[in-house]
């Protein structure tokens, strides 16, 4: 089945696309670009970004600048989902949705009114067995965005490894963040994946963080062999 | 031993995560032991040593599991108890009686208790994600256990230990398959 991703850069688009390619036929990537840092639909630190992912991927991407308004960059989704079927004939769309309902019935409904297939292998996934086949899978993700507490920004730029998901299991034990981010608490940025033919090399970045509000942004980044 | 019937469209397909996943974590969860079994799959019929049987839902747009014959005799013919979520449902209203009629639903949906038994036995309406594109309009086979705006939402049947359940359990309301489990294999 050909199939478009809905891909946002961070780890959970990155990986659900890795999980499609296992058994069908990935052929274009769907990013949108959307202006609101607080889009409750869509990932935003670094999203620009995903062009270079999708070089190193060697996947084709389409992508929608939206004002990121409610409801209305439904309708840029939906725009950029009809445009992937008119260029590229998938017949559905994969997303990363982990655990929002917001997310995953918006999505759903708009499959439904273009008649196509919609898959969230990531739906309800076992926390830490996920966050651990991220890291032995061999993806390399870093922090690019904390909106809770206690997330600090010394989190900022940090790759995701077993000391990290170690820390982060202590700190859901103690406050109510969930372990993937998956309620917000922070977001991520994939610099390699195992379908990348190319990695991404981080030349020029930029933190600030304040009340527990942060983000990484990448200013100046380029692929290398792998 | 539970039998977990995987309704997706093929063996090992992107939607099983999706729908079978959540719902072996929660069997797993209770302690219990389990195979997950592709209903198209010879194995189907070789049912003999489970406590019970969990039909998984499946996709919007994935009807084929309707087609299978041997499915829904099997479901029939069982002894043993039979939980079918969402398409699940939809499959034990193929072998027990019950219309099936267009109803399309997604996210989240206010749920009305009518009649608690051992695994539904919620007191207080509550909200469960739906996403189905048919529900089932239940015969006189089917006790109403709980329903919401738009018709049936939990049905049982009036002899044997069937129940179907429209809405989707594994998402926000996995005590729903806890009680089954446990109920199965006390």
């Amino acid at each position: 089945m050909k199939l478009g991703v809905l891909f946002s850069g961070g780890k959970d688009s990155v990986f659900a696309c890795h999980l499609a390619m296992k058994s069908e036929e990935v052929v274009c990537l769907i990013s949108i670009l959307s202006k609101n840092d607080h889009s409750y639909m869509f990932h935003t630190p670094n999203v620009s970004l995903s062009a270079l992912q999708a070089e190193a991927a060697g996947i084709p991407q389409i992508r929608i600048e939206s004002q990121g308004e409610e409801e209305k960059e439904l309708d840029d989704l939906k725009a950029g989902i009809a445009a992937a079927i008119e260029r590229y004939d998938i017949e559905g769309i994969v997303t990363g949705a982990v655990m929002s309902v917001y997310q995953a019935s918006r999505i759903q409904r708009i499959c439904r009114e273009l008649n196509i297939w919609c898959f969230s292998p990531l739906w309800y996934t076992n926390q830490e067995e996920y966050m651990q086949k991220i890291i032995s899978s061999g993806f390399k993700v870093i922090i690019a965005g904390v909106f809770s507490y206690p997330f600090e920004k010394e989190w900022l730029g940090r790759e995701i490894d077993s000391q990290l998901v170690n820390e982060l299991k202590l700190l859901s034990e103690k406050y109510s963040i969930t372990l993937s981010g998956e309620g917000g608490e922070y977001e991520s940025f994939v610099l390699d994946a195992p379908f990348f033919s190319k990695r991404i090399v981080i030349d020029e970045s930029e933190s600030f963080c304040k009340n527990y509000n942060g983000r990484y942004i990448i200013k100046e980044a380029h692929l290398e062999e792998k | 031993m539970i039998l977990i019937i995987d309704l997706c469209w093929k063996e090992d397909s992107l939607s099983h995560p999706e729908f079978v996943d959540p719902i072996v974590n929660i069997v797993k969860s209770a302690g219990e032991d389990f195979r997950i079994v592709h209903h198209l799959l010879p194995d189907l019929e070789k049912q003999d040593d489970f406590n019970a049987i969990i039909l998984c839902g499946t996709a919007l747009k994935d009807n084929g599991f309707r087609e299978n014959e041997r499915l829904i005799e099997l479901i029939k013919n069982t002894g043993v108890p039979v939980l079918g979520v969402c398409a699940g449902m939809q499959v034990v209203a193929l072998a027990y009686g019950g219309e099936l009629t267009e109803s399309l639903e997604i996210g989240m949906k206010n749920i009305v208790p009518v009649k608690n038994d051992e695994i539904f036995n919620a007191t207080e309406i509550f909200e469960a994600y739906k996403l189905h594109g048919m529900r089932i309009q239940p015969n006189g086979n089917f006790t109403l256990l709980a329903e919401s705006v738009t018709g049936p939402e939990v049905v049982k049947h009036i002899s044997k230990q069937v129940w179907g359940v429209l809405f989707h359990p594994e998402v926000r309301n996995e005590w729903v398959i806890g009680n089954f489990v446990r109920y199965c294999c006390r």
